[in-house]
Protein backbone atom coordinates (compact mmCIF):
# COMPACT_ATOMS: atom_id res chain seq x y z
CA UNK A 1 0.00 0.00 0.00
CA UNK A 2 2.86 2.34 0.86
CA UNK A 3 6.29 2.02 -0.63
CA UNK A 4 9.15 4.34 0.15
CA UNK A 5 12.49 4.08 -1.59
CA UNK A 6 15.60 5.89 -0.47
CA UNK A 7 13.81 9.06 0.55
CA UNK A 8 16.04 12.06 1.22
CA UNK A 9 15.18 15.56 2.28
CA UNK A 10 17.39 18.46 3.19
CA UNK A 11 16.45 21.93 4.34
CA UNK A 12 19.39 23.95 3.13
CA UNK A 13 22.42 22.54 4.88
CA UNK A 14 20.47 20.47 7.35
CA UNK A 15 19.75 16.90 6.33
CA UNK A 16 16.39 15.83 7.73
CA UNK A 17 16.04 12.49 5.95
CA UNK A 18 19.07 10.52 4.91
CA UNK A 19 17.78 7.69 2.74
CA UNK A 20 14.69 6.09 4.23
CA UNK A 21 13.12 2.99 2.68
CA UNK A 22 10.23 0.88 3.92
CA UNK A 23 7.00 -0.78 2.86
CA UNK A 24 3.65 -0.97 4.58
CA UNK A 25 1.16 -3.64 3.56
CA UNK A 26 -2.57 -3.10 3.36
CA UNK A 27 -4.35 -3.16 6.71
CA UNK A 28 -1.14 -2.91 8.69
CA UNK A 29 -0.31 -0.45 11.45
CA UNK A 30 3.28 0.78 11.30
CA UNK A 31 4.70 2.78 14.18
CA UNK A 32 7.43 5.38 13.79
CA UNK A 33 9.43 5.60 16.96
CA UNK A 34 12.14 8.14 17.38
CA UNK A 35 13.38 11.10 19.36
CA UNK A 36 12.20 14.59 18.50
CA UNK A 37 13.70 15.86 15.28
CA UNK A 38 14.52 12.38 14.01
CA UNK A 39 12.60 12.85 10.76
CA UNK A 40 9.23 11.29 11.58
CA UNK A 41 7.19 14.38 10.74
CA UNK A 42 9.20 15.09 7.62
CA UNK A 43 8.58 11.57 6.33
CA UNK A 44 4.87 11.97 6.97
CA UNK A 45 4.74 15.36 5.31
CA UNK A 46 6.34 13.91 2.21
CA UNK A 47 3.92 10.97 2.14
CA UNK A 48 0.92 13.30 2.41
CA UNK A 49 2.19 15.60 -0.34
CA UNK A 50 2.72 18.57 1.96
CA UNK A 51 6.31 18.85 0.82
CA UNK A 52 8.32 17.05 -1.86
CA UNK A 53 11.40 14.96 -1.14
CA UNK A 54 14.80 16.17 -2.27
CA UNK A 55 15.31 12.77 -3.87
CA UNK A 56 13.90 9.28 -3.68
CA UNK A 57 10.46 7.91 -4.37
CA UNK A 58 7.32 7.40 -2.35
CA UNK A 59 4.28 5.50 -3.64
CA UNK A 60 0.90 5.46 -1.94
CA UNK A 61 -1.62 2.99 -3.34
CA UNK A 62 0.60 2.75 -6.42
CA UNK A 63 0.66 6.51 -7.09
CA UNK A 64 3.83 8.56 -6.86
CA UNK A 65 3.41 11.39 -4.34
CA UNK A 66 5.31 13.84 -6.54
CA UNK A 67 3.90 12.92 -9.93
CA UNK A 68 0.28 12.16 -9.00
CA UNK A 69 -0.30 14.18 -5.83
CA UNK A 70 -4.07 14.45 -6.26
CA UNK A 71 -4.58 10.71 -6.49
CA UNK A 72 -2.46 10.29 -3.37
CA UNK A 73 -4.16 13.05 -1.42
CA UNK A 74 -7.58 11.65 -2.19
CA UNK A 75 -6.55 8.38 -0.56
CA UNK A 76 -4.78 9.72 2.52
CA UNK A 77 -6.17 11.00 5.79
CA UNK A 78 -3.62 13.06 7.66
CA UNK A 79 -3.55 14.22 11.25
CA UNK A 80 -0.65 16.65 11.66
CA UNK A 81 1.03 17.11 15.02
CA UNK A 82 -1.21 20.11 15.70
CA UNK A 83 -4.72 19.22 14.59
CA UNK A 84 -5.63 21.60 11.73
CA UNK A 85 -8.87 22.98 13.13
CA UNK A 86 -10.85 26.05 12.20
CA UNK A 87 -11.79 26.82 15.75
CA UNK A 88 -14.58 29.24 14.93
CA UNK A 89 -16.56 26.49 13.18
CA UNK A 90 -18.82 23.87 14.68
CA UNK A 91 -17.61 20.29 14.62
CA UNK A 92 -20.24 19.31 12.11
CA UNK A 93 -19.69 22.15 9.66
CA UNK A 94 -15.92 21.72 9.95
CA UNK A 95 -16.15 18.04 9.03
CA UNK A 96 -18.50 18.83 6.16
CA UNK A 97 -15.99 21.38 4.89
CA UNK A 98 -13.11 18.89 5.08
CA UNK A 99 -15.19 16.22 3.34
CA UNK A 100 -15.99 18.65 0.51
CA UNK A 101 -12.42 19.72 -0.15
CA UNK A 102 -11.38 16.06 -0.06
CA UNK A 103 -13.82 15.43 -2.88
CA UNK A 104 -16.82 13.88 -1.11
CA UNK A 105 -19.93 15.18 -2.83
CA UNK A 106 -23.70 15.26 -2.73
CA UNK A 107 -25.52 12.50 -0.96
CA UNK A 108 -22.42 10.87 0.44
CA UNK A 109 -21.50 14.02 2.33
CA UNK A 110 -24.06 13.60 5.07
CA UNK A 111 -23.32 9.95 5.68
CA UNK A 112 -19.56 10.55 5.63
CA UNK A 113 -19.80 13.26 8.26
CA UNK A 114 -22.27 11.18 10.26
CA UNK A 115 -20.08 8.10 10.36
CA UNK A 116 -16.95 10.10 11.21
CA UNK A 117 -18.81 11.72 14.10
CA UNK A 118 -20.05 8.37 15.31
CA UNK A 119 -16.74 6.58 14.98
CA UNK A 120 -14.88 9.22 16.96
CA UNK A 121 -17.63 9.57 19.55
CA UNK A 122 -18.38 13.17 18.67
CA UNK A 123 -22.16 13.08 18.22
CA UNK A 124 -22.91 14.93 21.43
CA UNK A 125 -20.58 17.82 20.55
CA UNK A 126 -21.42 17.96 16.82
CA UNK A 127 -23.10 21.35 17.11
CA UNK A 128 -20.54 23.00 19.36
CA UNK A 129 -17.77 25.37 18.35
CA UNK A 130 -14.42 23.64 18.19
CA UNK A 131 -12.74 26.37 20.25
CA UNK A 132 -14.97 25.48 23.20
CA UNK A 133 -14.02 21.80 23.24
CA UNK A 134 -11.43 20.20 25.50
CA UNK A 135 -8.06 19.19 24.12
CA UNK A 136 -9.14 15.55 24.02
CA UNK A 137 -12.20 16.31 21.97
CA UNK A 138 -10.24 18.58 19.69
CA UNK A 139 -7.79 15.76 19.07
CA UNK A 140 -10.69 13.48 18.24
CA UNK A 141 -12.04 16.06 15.81
CA UNK A 142 -8.57 15.96 14.28
CA UNK A 143 -8.84 12.21 13.80
CA UNK A 144 -12.40 12.51 12.52
CA UNK A 145 -11.08 15.00 9.98
CA UNK A 146 -8.56 12.39 8.82
CA UNK A 147 -11.16 9.66 8.27
CA UNK A 148 -14.13 11.67 7.02
CA UNK A 149 -13.49 10.88 3.36
CA UNK A 150 -12.91 7.15 4.09
CA UNK A 151 -9.25 7.12 3.04
CA UNK A 152 -7.40 3.86 2.51
CA UNK A 153 -4.31 5.21 4.24
CA UNK A 154 -4.07 7.17 7.47
CA UNK A 155 -1.04 9.11 8.61
CA UNK A 156 -1.20 10.16 12.24
CA UNK A 157 1.52 12.36 13.68
CA UNK A 158 1.65 11.85 17.46
CA UNK A 159 -2.07 11.25 17.84
CA UNK A 160 -2.07 11.03 21.64
CA UNK A 161 0.27 13.87 22.53
CA UNK A 162 -0.95 16.12 25.32
CA UNK A 163 -3.92 14.00 26.37
CA UNK A 164 -4.81 12.58 29.76
CA UNK A 165 -4.56 8.79 30.31
CA UNK A 166 -8.25 8.16 29.81
CA UNK A 167 -8.33 10.11 26.57
CA UNK A 168 -5.20 8.31 25.39
CA UNK A 169 -6.95 5.00 25.98
CA UNK A 170 -9.94 6.08 23.89
CA UNK A 171 -7.82 7.33 21.02
CA UNK A 172 -5.80 4.11 21.05
CA UNK A 173 -8.94 2.01 20.89
CA UNK A 174 -10.08 4.12 17.99
CA UNK A 175 -6.81 3.59 16.12
CA UNK A 176 -6.87 -0.12 16.93
CA UNK A 177 -10.30 -0.34 15.31
CA UNK A 178 -8.70 0.60 11.99
CA UNK A 179 -6.51 -2.52 11.96
CA UNK A 180 -7.12 -4.68 8.92
CA UNK A 181 -9.35 -2.06 7.39
CA UNK A 182 -7.04 0.88 6.81
CA UNK A 183 -3.31 1.17 6.42
CA UNK A 184 -2.00 3.29 9.24
CA UNK A 185 1.31 5.00 9.89
CA UNK A 186 1.57 6.63 13.27
CA UNK A 187 4.45 8.37 14.93
CA UNK A 188 5.13 8.66 18.60
CA UNK A 189 7.90 8.86 21.11
CA UNK A 190 5.91 6.92 23.69
CA UNK A 191 7.20 3.37 23.70
CA UNK A 192 4.18 1.58 25.24
CA UNK A 193 2.02 3.12 22.58
CA UNK A 194 3.95 1.33 19.87
CA UNK A 195 3.87 -1.92 21.82
CA UNK A 196 0.12 -1.72 22.24
CA UNK A 197 -0.91 -0.51 18.80
CA UNK A 198 1.48 -1.39 16.06
CA UNK A 199 2.04 -4.50 13.98
CA UNK A 200 5.48 -3.35 12.99
CA UNK A 201 7.87 -0.77 14.34
CA UNK A 202 10.39 1.44 12.60
CA UNK A 203 12.89 3.15 14.84
CA UNK A 204 13.97 6.37 13.16
CA UNK A 205 17.01 8.28 14.23
CA UNK A 206 19.02 11.06 12.63
CA UNK A 207 17.02 10.77 9.42
CA UNK A 208 17.60 7.05 8.99
CA UNK A 209 15.71 3.91 9.85
CA UNK A 210 17.77 2.34 12.60
CA UNK A 211 15.62 -0.79 12.86
CA UNK A 212 12.44 -2.04 11.26
CA UNK A 213 10.71 -5.24 12.25
CA UNK A 214 7.66 -6.91 13.66
CA UNK A 215 6.91 -5.54 17.10
CA UNK A 216 8.13 -8.46 19.23
CA UNK A 217 11.15 -9.26 17.13
CA UNK A 218 12.65 -5.84 16.76
CA UNK A 219 16.11 -5.68 18.20
CA UNK A 220 16.75 -9.42 18.16
CA UNK A 221 18.94 -8.96 15.12
CA UNK A 222 20.92 -6.34 16.93
CA UNK A 223 21.90 -8.59 19.81
CA UNK A 224 25.45 -9.87 19.92
CA UNK A 225 24.92 -12.16 22.92
CA UNK A 226 22.21 -14.57 24.07
CA UNK A 227 20.98 -13.82 27.53
CA UNK A 228 19.27 -16.26 29.83
CA UNK A 229 18.05 -15.98 33.38
CA UNK A 230 18.48 -19.24 35.37
CA UNK A 231 16.67 -19.84 38.67
CA UNK A 232 17.53 -22.73 40.97
CA UNK A 233 15.37 -24.02 43.80
CA UNK A 234 16.07 -22.53 47.21
CA UNK A 235 18.79 -24.16 49.29
CA UNK A 236 20.55 -25.45 46.15
CA UNK A 237 24.34 -25.48 46.29
CA UNK A 238 26.09 -22.68 44.38
CA UNK A 239 25.99 -23.51 40.66
CA UNK A 240 27.77 -20.47 39.38
CA UNK A 241 30.94 -22.35 38.61
CA UNK A 242 29.15 -25.08 36.72
CA UNK A 243 27.28 -22.62 34.54
CA UNK A 244 30.53 -20.95 33.69
CA UNK A 245 31.92 -24.24 32.38
CA UNK A 246 29.27 -24.56 29.66
CA UNK A 247 30.42 -23.99 26.07
CA UNK A 248 30.10 -20.46 24.79
CA UNK A 249 29.29 -18.85 28.09
CA UNK A 250 30.86 -15.44 28.45
CA UNK A 251 29.80 -14.43 31.89
CA UNK A 252 27.61 -15.50 34.77
CA UNK A 253 26.38 -12.89 37.20
CA UNK A 254 24.42 -13.46 40.35
CA UNK A 255 21.13 -11.60 40.17
CA UNK A 256 20.69 -8.83 42.71
CA UNK A 257 17.43 -10.06 44.12
CA UNK A 258 18.03 -13.66 44.98
CA UNK A 259 20.97 -15.88 45.74
CA UNK A 260 19.75 -18.60 43.40
CA UNK A 261 19.17 -16.59 40.25
CA UNK A 262 21.91 -16.09 37.71
CA UNK A 263 22.09 -14.03 34.53
CA UNK A 264 24.02 -15.90 31.86
CA UNK A 265 25.43 -14.25 28.77
CA UNK A 266 26.59 -16.53 25.99
CA UNK A 267 27.84 -16.20 22.43
CA UNK A 268 25.25 -15.68 19.73
CA UNK A 269 24.11 -19.00 18.25
CA UNK A 270 25.33 -21.12 21.15
CA UNK A 271 21.73 -22.10 21.98
CA UNK A 272 22.49 -21.61 25.61
CA UNK A 273 19.01 -22.42 26.93
CA UNK A 274 19.07 -25.86 25.34
CA UNK A 275 22.53 -26.58 26.72
CA UNK A 276 21.49 -25.63 30.22
CA UNK A 277 18.51 -27.96 30.02
CA UNK A 278 20.56 -30.89 28.72
CA UNK A 279 23.20 -30.47 31.41
CA UNK A 280 20.53 -30.12 34.07
CA UNK A 281 18.95 -33.41 32.95
CA UNK A 282 22.28 -35.23 32.98
CA UNK A 283 23.41 -33.94 36.33
CA UNK A 284 19.99 -33.63 38.01
CA UNK A 285 20.29 -29.95 38.83
CA UNK A 286 17.54 -28.57 41.10
CA UNK A 287 16.38 -26.23 38.35
CA UNK A 288 13.28 -24.06 38.87
CA UNK A 289 13.21 -21.83 35.79
CA UNK A 290 15.14 -20.93 32.64
CA UNK A 291 14.03 -17.77 30.85
CA UNK A 292 15.55 -16.47 27.63
CA UNK A 293 15.79 -12.69 27.95
CA UNK A 294 14.76 -10.61 24.99
CA UNK A 295 15.64 -6.96 24.90
CA UNK A 296 12.65 -4.73 25.55
CA UNK A 297 11.66 -2.18 22.95
CA UNK A 298 12.82 0.46 25.35
CA UNK A 299 16.29 -1.01 25.58
CA UNK A 300 16.50 -1.31 21.81
CA UNK A 301 15.30 2.23 21.37
CA UNK A 302 17.75 3.68 23.85
CA UNK A 303 20.58 1.62 22.46
CA UNK A 304 19.90 2.62 18.86
CA UNK A 305 19.23 6.27 19.39
CA UNK A 306 21.80 6.72 22.14
CA UNK A 307 24.73 5.16 20.31
CA UNK A 308 24.16 7.14 17.16
CA UNK A 309 24.29 10.32 19.12
CA UNK A 310 27.40 9.18 20.92
CA UNK A 311 29.22 8.74 17.63
CA UNK A 312 28.28 12.16 16.41
CA UNK A 313 29.14 14.15 19.47
CA UNK B 1 -14.85 24.89 -9.46
CA UNK B 2 -16.73 23.27 -6.60
CA UNK B 3 -13.63 23.39 -4.43
CA UNK B 4 -13.35 27.13 -5.05
CA UNK B 5 -16.89 27.63 -3.80
CA UNK B 6 -16.26 25.37 -0.82
CA UNK B 7 -13.27 27.49 0.21
CA UNK B 8 -15.14 30.74 -0.46
CA UNK B 9 -18.12 29.59 1.58
CA UNK B 10 -15.93 28.73 4.53
CA UNK B 11 -14.19 32.10 4.32
CA UNK B 12 -17.54 33.86 4.28
CA UNK B 13 -18.85 31.97 7.28
CA UNK B 14 -15.65 32.89 9.14
CA UNK B 15 -16.06 36.57 8.23
CA UNK B 16 -19.59 36.68 9.49
CA UNK B 17 -19.08 34.82 12.74
CA UNK B 18 -16.31 37.21 13.71
CA UNK B 19 -17.00 40.84 14.61
CA UNK B 20 -14.45 41.97 12.02
CA UNK B 21 -16.78 41.80 9.03
CA UNK B 22 -19.56 43.65 10.83
CA UNK B 23 -17.13 46.25 12.05
CA UNK B 24 -15.76 46.83 8.55
CA UNK B 25 -19.28 46.97 7.15
CA UNK B 26 -20.38 49.46 9.81
CA UNK B 27 -17.38 51.75 9.36
CA UNK B 28 -17.77 51.61 5.59
CA UNK B 29 -21.46 52.55 5.71
CA UNK B 30 -20.74 55.28 8.23
CA UNK B 31 -18.13 56.93 6.06
CA UNK B 32 -20.02 56.57 2.77
CA UNK B 33 -23.18 57.70 4.54
CA UNK B 34 -21.36 60.76 5.84
CA UNK B 35 -20.13 61.57 2.35
CA UNK B 36 -23.69 61.10 1.04
CA UNK B 37 -25.24 63.30 3.72
CA UNK B 38 -22.78 66.16 3.30
CA UNK B 39 -23.20 66.20 -0.47
CA UNK B 40 -26.96 65.91 -0.26
CA UNK B 41 -27.26 68.75 2.26
CA UNK B 42 -25.00 70.97 0.19
CA UNK B 43 -27.02 70.16 -2.91
CA UNK B 44 -30.31 70.83 -1.12
CA UNK B 45 -29.04 74.17 0.11
CA UNK B 46 -27.97 75.19 -3.36
CA UNK B 47 -31.36 74.17 -4.68
CA UNK B 48 -33.02 76.37 -2.06
CA UNK B 49 -30.85 79.36 -2.83
CA UNK B 50 -30.57 79.13 -6.60
CA UNK B 51 -33.59 76.99 -7.51
CA UNK B 52 -35.71 80.01 -8.46
CA UNK B 53 -33.06 81.39 -10.76
CA UNK B 54 -33.56 79.83 -14.22
CA UNK B 55 -29.90 80.36 -15.17
CA UNK B 56 -28.50 78.56 -12.15
CA UNK B 57 -31.22 75.93 -12.23
CA UNK B 58 -29.63 74.40 -15.31
CA UNK B 59 -26.39 74.04 -13.43
CA UNK B 60 -27.96 72.07 -10.63
CA UNK B 61 -27.56 68.38 -11.32
CA UNK B 62 -28.10 65.60 -8.80
CA UNK B 63 -25.79 63.26 -10.69
CA UNK B 64 -22.98 65.77 -10.69
CA UNK B 65 -23.35 66.89 -7.13
CA UNK B 66 -24.55 63.88 -5.15
CA UNK B 67 -24.02 60.65 -7.10
CA UNK B 68 -20.54 61.41 -8.43
CA UNK B 69 -18.98 62.54 -5.17
CA UNK B 70 -20.47 59.61 -3.25
CA UNK B 71 -17.19 57.75 -3.72
CA UNK B 72 -15.15 60.86 -4.43
CA UNK B 73 -12.89 63.04 -2.35
CA UNK B 74 -11.48 61.24 0.65
CA UNK B 75 -13.62 58.07 0.19
CA UNK B 76 -11.22 56.14 -2.10
CA UNK B 77 -8.36 56.78 0.34
CA UNK B 78 -10.56 55.48 3.08
CA UNK B 79 -11.31 52.33 1.04
CA UNK B 80 -7.59 51.90 0.60
CA UNK B 81 -7.18 51.79 4.36
CA UNK B 82 -10.24 49.63 4.98
CA UNK B 83 -9.98 46.92 2.35
CA UNK B 84 -6.65 45.44 3.43
CA UNK B 85 -8.36 44.67 6.75
CA UNK B 86 -10.55 42.22 4.82
CA UNK B 87 -7.65 40.42 3.19
CA UNK B 88 -5.02 40.55 5.94
CA UNK B 89 -6.15 37.34 7.64
CA UNK B 90 -6.85 35.25 4.53
CA UNK B 91 -3.55 33.41 4.19
CA UNK B 92 -1.68 34.26 7.45
CA UNK B 93 -4.50 32.75 9.51
CA UNK B 94 -4.14 29.38 7.76
CA UNK B 95 -0.46 29.25 8.58
CA UNK B 96 -0.94 30.36 12.17
CA UNK B 97 -3.69 27.84 12.88
CA UNK B 98 -1.80 25.05 11.13
CA UNK B 99 -4.76 24.53 8.83
CA UNK B 100 -2.48 25.09 5.86
CA UNK B 101 -1.39 21.49 6.44
CA UNK B 102 -4.98 20.40 5.88
CA UNK B 103 -5.52 22.61 2.84
CA UNK B 104 -2.23 21.73 1.19
CA UNK B 105 -2.68 17.98 1.71
CA UNK B 106 -6.16 18.05 0.19
CA UNK B 107 -6.72 17.17 -3.45
CA UNK B 108 -7.12 20.80 -4.53
CA UNK B 109 -4.70 23.07 -6.38
CA UNK B 110 -3.13 26.21 -4.98
CA UNK B 111 -4.97 28.18 -7.65
CA UNK B 112 -8.27 26.89 -6.29
CA UNK B 113 -7.21 27.91 -2.79
CA UNK B 114 -6.28 31.44 -3.89
CA UNK B 115 -9.40 31.89 -6.04
CA UNK B 116 -11.65 30.57 -3.27
CA UNK B 117 -10.20 33.00 -0.76
CA UNK B 118 -10.40 35.86 -3.24
CA UNK B 119 -14.01 35.05 -4.03
CA UNK B 120 -14.86 35.07 -0.31
CA UNK B 121 -13.31 38.52 0.14
CA UNK B 122 -15.02 39.74 -3.02
CA UNK B 123 -18.42 38.72 -1.69
CA UNK B 124 -17.73 40.67 1.52
CA UNK B 125 -16.97 43.76 -0.56
CA UNK B 126 -20.17 43.18 -2.56
CA UNK B 127 -22.15 43.09 0.68
CA UNK B 128 -20.57 46.41 1.62
CA UNK B 129 -21.37 48.01 -1.74
CA UNK B 130 -24.84 46.49 -1.63
CA UNK B 131 -25.41 48.11 1.75
CA UNK B 132 -24.47 51.51 0.38
CA UNK B 133 -27.11 51.17 -2.35
CA UNK B 134 -29.55 52.19 0.37
CA UNK B 135 -28.29 55.76 -0.09
CA UNK B 136 -29.12 55.62 -3.78
CA UNK B 137 -32.53 54.29 -2.76
CA UNK B 138 -33.06 57.36 -0.58
CA UNK B 139 -31.97 59.58 -3.45
CA UNK B 140 -34.45 57.94 -5.81
CA UNK B 141 -37.25 58.78 -3.40
CA UNK B 142 -36.53 62.48 -3.55
CA UNK B 143 -34.94 62.93 -6.97
CA UNK B 144 -34.23 61.20 -10.26
CA UNK B 145 -30.57 60.20 -10.41
CA UNK B 146 -29.38 58.77 -13.70
CA UNK B 147 -29.22 55.03 -13.09
CA UNK B 148 -26.63 54.50 -15.79
CA UNK B 149 -24.29 56.86 -13.97
CA UNK B 150 -25.01 54.95 -10.75
CA UNK B 151 -24.24 51.64 -12.47
CA UNK B 152 -20.99 52.95 -13.92
CA UNK B 153 -19.99 54.41 -10.56
CA UNK B 154 -20.61 51.13 -8.79
CA UNK B 155 -18.76 49.16 -11.46
CA UNK B 156 -15.84 51.51 -10.89
CA UNK B 157 -15.91 51.15 -7.11
CA UNK B 158 -16.28 47.40 -7.43
CA UNK B 159 -13.24 47.17 -9.70
CA UNK B 160 -11.25 49.49 -7.44
CA UNK B 161 -12.15 47.41 -4.40
CA UNK B 162 -11.48 44.14 -6.24
CA UNK B 163 -8.01 45.47 -7.10
CA UNK B 164 -7.33 46.42 -3.48
CA UNK B 165 -8.44 42.95 -2.38
CA UNK B 166 -6.28 41.18 -4.96
CA UNK B 167 -3.20 43.16 -3.96
CA UNK B 168 -3.99 42.60 -0.27
CA UNK B 169 -4.43 38.85 -0.79
CA UNK B 170 -1.21 38.68 -2.77
CA UNK B 171 0.80 40.40 -0.03
CA UNK B 172 -0.81 38.32 2.70
CA UNK B 173 0.66 35.25 1.01
CA UNK B 174 4.15 36.42 1.90
CA UNK B 175 3.78 36.43 5.68
CA UNK B 176 2.14 34.58 8.53
CA UNK B 177 1.61 37.79 10.47
CA UNK B 178 -1.68 39.62 9.97
CA UNK B 179 -0.40 43.01 11.08
CA UNK B 180 2.50 42.76 8.69
CA UNK B 181 0.14 41.75 5.89
CA UNK B 182 -2.06 44.77 6.61
CA UNK B 183 0.76 47.30 6.79
CA UNK B 184 2.41 45.95 3.63
CA UNK B 185 -0.89 46.13 1.74
CA UNK B 186 -1.64 49.69 2.79
CA UNK B 187 1.93 50.69 1.96
CA UNK B 188 1.89 49.20 -1.52
CA UNK B 189 -1.56 50.63 -2.26
CA UNK B 190 -0.46 54.07 -1.12
CA UNK B 191 2.54 53.95 -3.42
CA UNK B 192 0.29 52.90 -6.31
CA UNK B 193 -1.95 55.79 -5.35
CA UNK B 194 0.66 58.50 -5.24
CA UNK B 195 1.99 57.59 -8.66
CA UNK B 196 -0.73 59.88 -9.94
CA UNK B 197 0.76 62.75 -7.96
CA UNK B 198 4.11 62.22 -9.64
CA UNK B 199 2.80 63.16 -13.06
CA UNK B 200 1.45 66.38 -11.64
CA UNK B 201 4.70 67.46 -10.09
CA UNK B 202 6.56 69.73 -12.49
CA UNK B 203 10.07 69.13 -11.28
CA UNK B 204 9.72 65.37 -11.69
CA UNK B 205 8.14 65.88 -15.06
CA UNK B 206 11.24 67.71 -16.20
CA UNK B 207 13.74 65.23 -14.90
CA UNK B 208 11.95 62.06 -15.97
CA UNK B 209 10.45 63.19 -19.23
CA UNK B 210 6.87 63.09 -20.42
CA UNK B 211 6.79 59.43 -21.33
CA UNK B 212 8.02 58.17 -18.01
CA UNK B 213 5.62 60.29 -16.00
CA UNK B 214 2.73 59.31 -18.26
CA UNK B 215 3.67 55.69 -17.74
CA UNK B 216 3.84 56.12 -13.98
CA UNK B 217 0.56 57.97 -13.72
CA UNK B 218 -1.09 55.29 -15.84
CA UNK B 219 -0.02 52.77 -13.24
CA UNK B 220 -1.84 54.69 -10.53
CA UNK B 221 -4.97 53.04 -9.21
CA UNK B 222 -6.85 56.33 -8.84
CA UNK B 223 -6.14 57.71 -12.32
CA UNK B 224 -8.36 55.00 -13.77
CA UNK B 225 -11.21 55.54 -11.36
CA UNK B 226 -12.32 59.08 -12.33
CA UNK B 227 -14.04 58.21 -15.60
CA UNK B 228 -16.33 55.66 -13.93
CA UNK B 229 -17.74 58.37 -11.64
CA UNK B 230 -18.60 60.45 -14.70
CA UNK B 231 -20.66 57.61 -16.10
CA UNK B 232 -17.98 56.56 -18.57
CA UNK B 233 -17.07 52.90 -18.82
CA UNK B 234 -13.81 52.81 -20.74
CA UNK B 235 -12.38 49.38 -21.56
CA UNK B 236 -8.92 50.82 -21.02
CA UNK B 237 -9.67 51.30 -17.33
CA UNK B 238 -11.46 47.97 -16.97
CA UNK B 239 -8.47 46.29 -18.59
CA UNK B 240 -6.12 48.08 -16.16
CA UNK B 241 -7.95 46.84 -13.09
CA UNK B 242 -8.42 43.32 -14.44
CA UNK B 243 -4.76 43.01 -15.32
CA UNK B 244 -3.66 44.09 -11.84
CA UNK B 245 -6.11 41.58 -10.33
CA UNK B 246 -4.92 38.73 -12.56
CA UNK B 247 -1.28 39.56 -11.91
CA UNK B 248 -1.76 39.74 -8.13
CA UNK B 249 -3.65 36.46 -8.00
CA UNK B 250 -1.01 34.84 -10.16
CA UNK B 251 1.75 35.94 -7.79
CA UNK B 252 -0.33 34.80 -4.79
CA UNK B 253 -0.77 31.38 -6.38
CA UNK B 254 2.95 31.07 -7.02
CA UNK B 255 3.77 32.02 -3.44
CA UNK B 256 1.25 29.55 -1.99
CA UNK B 257 2.61 26.89 -4.29
CA UNK B 258 6.19 27.66 -3.28
CA UNK B 259 5.41 26.55 0.28
CA UNK B 260 5.11 23.04 -1.10
CA UNK B 261 8.51 23.22 -2.69
CA UNK B 262 10.59 24.71 0.04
Amino acid sequence: MIEVQDLRKSFGERVALDGISFRVEKGEILGFLGPNGAGKTTTMRILTGFMPPTSGRALVAGFDVVLRPREVKRRIGYLPEHPPLYKEMTVQSYLAFVARIKGVAGKQLRSSVGSALERCGLQEVAGRLIQNLSKGFQQRVGIAQAIVHSPEVMVLDEPTVGLDPRQILKIRNLIRSFRGEKTVILSTHIIPEVEKLCDRVAIINEGRIAALDVRGRIGSTLETVERVSVQFTPLAPPFKGRLELLDGVRSVVQDDGSANRFLVEANMGSEISRRIFERAMEERWPLAEVTPLKPTLEEVFLKLTGEERGILS
Amino acid sequence: MRSIFTIARRELSTYFVSPLAYLILAVFLLVVGLSFCLNLIAFANECLIYGSNPYFQQQLNVNEQVVRPLFGGFVPVFLLILFPAITMRLLPEEKRQGTSELILTSPISSLQIVLGKYLGALVVSLVMLGGSLAFIGVLMKISQPDLRTVASLYLGVFLLGATFLAIGLCLSAFTDNQVLAYVMSVGVLLVLWFLSGISKSNSLNESLGDRATAFLSNLSVIEHFGDFTKGLVDTQHVAYYLSIIVFSLFVAQRVVDSHRWR
